[in-house]
């Protein structure tokens, strides 16, 4: 393995720099649309059973064939790996988000209406900080499942390193099956250990223990 | 006409989607600036939904509710309750923000001067007899439930509003500081003229607080009165229920001593109290000392009421 290594270093660094951005980037922009989805759909309440029912349908859609359906519209590539990782997050993600805006006790969001700071004010000073810690949560779990599921997005030539996992499949190569597992486990875990970090830090905040 | 009136209901229901019976119904009363109102009535009776319709927590379903004479659907709601502060029995006190902080959030959303912010909260601390450099930087939950309800009142004043609404703010406190707390509660009303709604269950605390007392029974108001009307002229058979199988005396030493006094006469005669001062120590002089006729009722000195032996009934 330690050959293969010193020989194709520089590919299996391309294969993690592409594995991290895949997982940054879907990340990230599952984050922000559900963040911004569970708001509306806490502003209107009958949106939030439409939306987890959408995406729990999606959720269920296996990923080859997810990638299927969505290649014709968008190509073989990273693009497309994103969008169908985006649209797995959506349910993880919104489902934590609202329970963890639930999870604020109702005299506080209340107490922080009856003062008139307004609903962007209540959200960001009161509602936000004291829903953070499980919302870490949920970002958690989706960052690990993401970190998984985009091996498969080598099949649709978005690179990373399921490209190990799979050639090593292809040519019978356990080492380089193992090396993408181990890769893929020590990626997965450094996140995990960062976020759950944030995630007893931001605990402490809201429960006032700085 | 509705303009003397520093909030009036007029016909208010409330029913609640998926609730049979409405929370409140048809509910018409005008609470004048500077009242004391305690809202009186067993749990479910529509209290803490009088309350919130107030400051627009929940809409009413029919009728209308006037602040200062303006329906409050024609206000805006954030700038409606900014005037109206509000307290509840949970403290709702922001756990991750300090004391200081706590009661400087409304003045820091609006962007006002910090310097003076902070200066306020200062005067409130005191205010509710909290020292300011002992408590300012601490969080609720290194607070006490009294503690952090003189917290929750400081916030609630902040902006210096006309009203208060108060959900059982005492409901979670031992009973020694809650006695502190409603005489604080009590000096606050004297001092700043506020429009207090106070909610309870607790009928003691109706009688000793509120200038005016609305017992209510399944979102029905059962009687709108003075303490002592309420206490010695049950209206209704719920009223006295609630009131309870007191004796007449018992009754009458959960009042005030001005409740059953008169206006000062020149010429009154007899030992002073205090204008605040509870039945029971009025009750003691004329005990005491069978040739006391009158007790005077003083404020700041100057004799302002007079209670007779036969406003209370008691033998010689
Ligand atoms: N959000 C709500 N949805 C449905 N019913 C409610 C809601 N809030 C209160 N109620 C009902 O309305 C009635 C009055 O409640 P409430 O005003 O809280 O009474 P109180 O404060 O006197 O205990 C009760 O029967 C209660 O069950
Ligand atoms: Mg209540």
């Amino acid at each position: 393995m330690l050959e293969y290594i010193g020989k194709y270093y520089d590919q299996i660094f391309t294969m993690l720099v592409d594995h991290c951005k895949l997982v940054f980037v879907s990340i990230l922009i599952s984050f922000v649309l559900a963040f911004a989805l569970s708001i509306v759909a806490r502003r209107f309440k009958a949106m939030s059973g439409v939306l987890l029912a959408l995406f729990i349908g999606v959720y269920c859609i296996p990923s080859l064939a997810l990638f299927a359906f969505l290649i014709p519209f968008f190509g073989l590539g990273q693009p497309t790996a994103i969008l169908a990782l985006v649209l797995y997050n959506q349910v993880l993600l919104i489902r934590s988000i609202l329970a963890a805006f639930k999870s604020v006790p109702s005299s506080v969001s209340e107490a922080a209406k009856g003062m008139g700071i307004g609903f962007l004010n209540g959200l960001r000073k009161v509602e936000l900080p004291l829903a953070l810690p499980a919302i870490l949560g949920g970002l958690r779990v989706a960052t690990i499942s993401t970190s998984g599921i985009v091996t498969v997005a080598a099949l649709i030539n978005a690179g990373g390193l399921g490209v190990l996992l799979f050639d090593g499949i292809r040519t019978n190569n356990f080492d380089k099956i193992w090396l993408g597992v181990i890769l893929v486990c020590s990626f997965t875990l450094l996140l995990n250990w960062g976020l759950s970090v944030l995630e007893k830090r931001s605990l402490r905040i809201a429960r006032g223990e700085r | 006409m509705a303009n003397e009136f520093m909030i009036q209901f007029e016909n208010v229901s409330k029913q609640y989607k998926n609730s049979q019976n409405p929370a409140v119904k048809n509910l018409s009363v005008g609470i004048l600036p500077g009242e004391f109102i305690t809202i009186l009535g067993g749990s479910g009776s529509g209290k803490t939904t009088v309350l919130k319709m107030i400051n627009r927590i929940i809409e009413p379903s029919g009728g209308t509710i006037f602040f200062k004479g303006q329906d409050i659907m024609t206000l805006e709601p954030d700038k409606l309750r900014r005037e109206i502060g509000y307290v509840i029995q949970q403290s709702g006190l922001f756990p991750h923000m300090t004391v200081e902080d706590n009661i400087a959030l409304l003045p820091d959303c609006l962007k006002q001067d910090r310097k003076k912010t902070r200066e306020r909260v200062r005067e409130l601390l005191r205010l509710v007899r909290l020292e300011p450099g002992q408590y300012k930087d601490r969080y609720p939950r290194q607070l006490s439930g009294g503690q952090q309800q003189r917290v929750s009142i400081a916030r609630a004043l902040v902006a210096d509003p006309d009203v208060m609404l108060m959900d059982e703010p005492f409901g979670a406190i031992d009973a020694l500081i809650r006695i502190e707390l409603q005489e604080e509660l009590k000096d606050i009303h004297k001092q700043f003229g506020k429009t207090i709604l106070f909610v309870t269950h607790d009928v003691h605390e109706a009688m000793r607080l509120g200038t005016r007392v609305m017992v209510m029974k399944e979102g029905v108001l059962q009687q709108f009165d003075t303490p002592a009307n309420v206490l010695l002229n049950k209206e209704n058979q719920y009223v006295a229920d609630i009131v309870g199988n007191r004796g007449e005396i018992q009754r009458l030493l959960m009042l005030n001593a001005r409740d059953l006094a008169k206006p000062y006469a020149p010429g009154d005669q007899g030992p002073q109290i205090e204008i605040d001062a509870e039945m029971e120590q009025a009750f003691d002089l004329f005990m005491s000392d069978k040739n006391v006729d009158k007790i005077i009722l003083v404020e700041n000195a100057k004799p302002v009421l007079t209670l007779s032996r036969d406003d209370i009934l008691i033998k010689r």
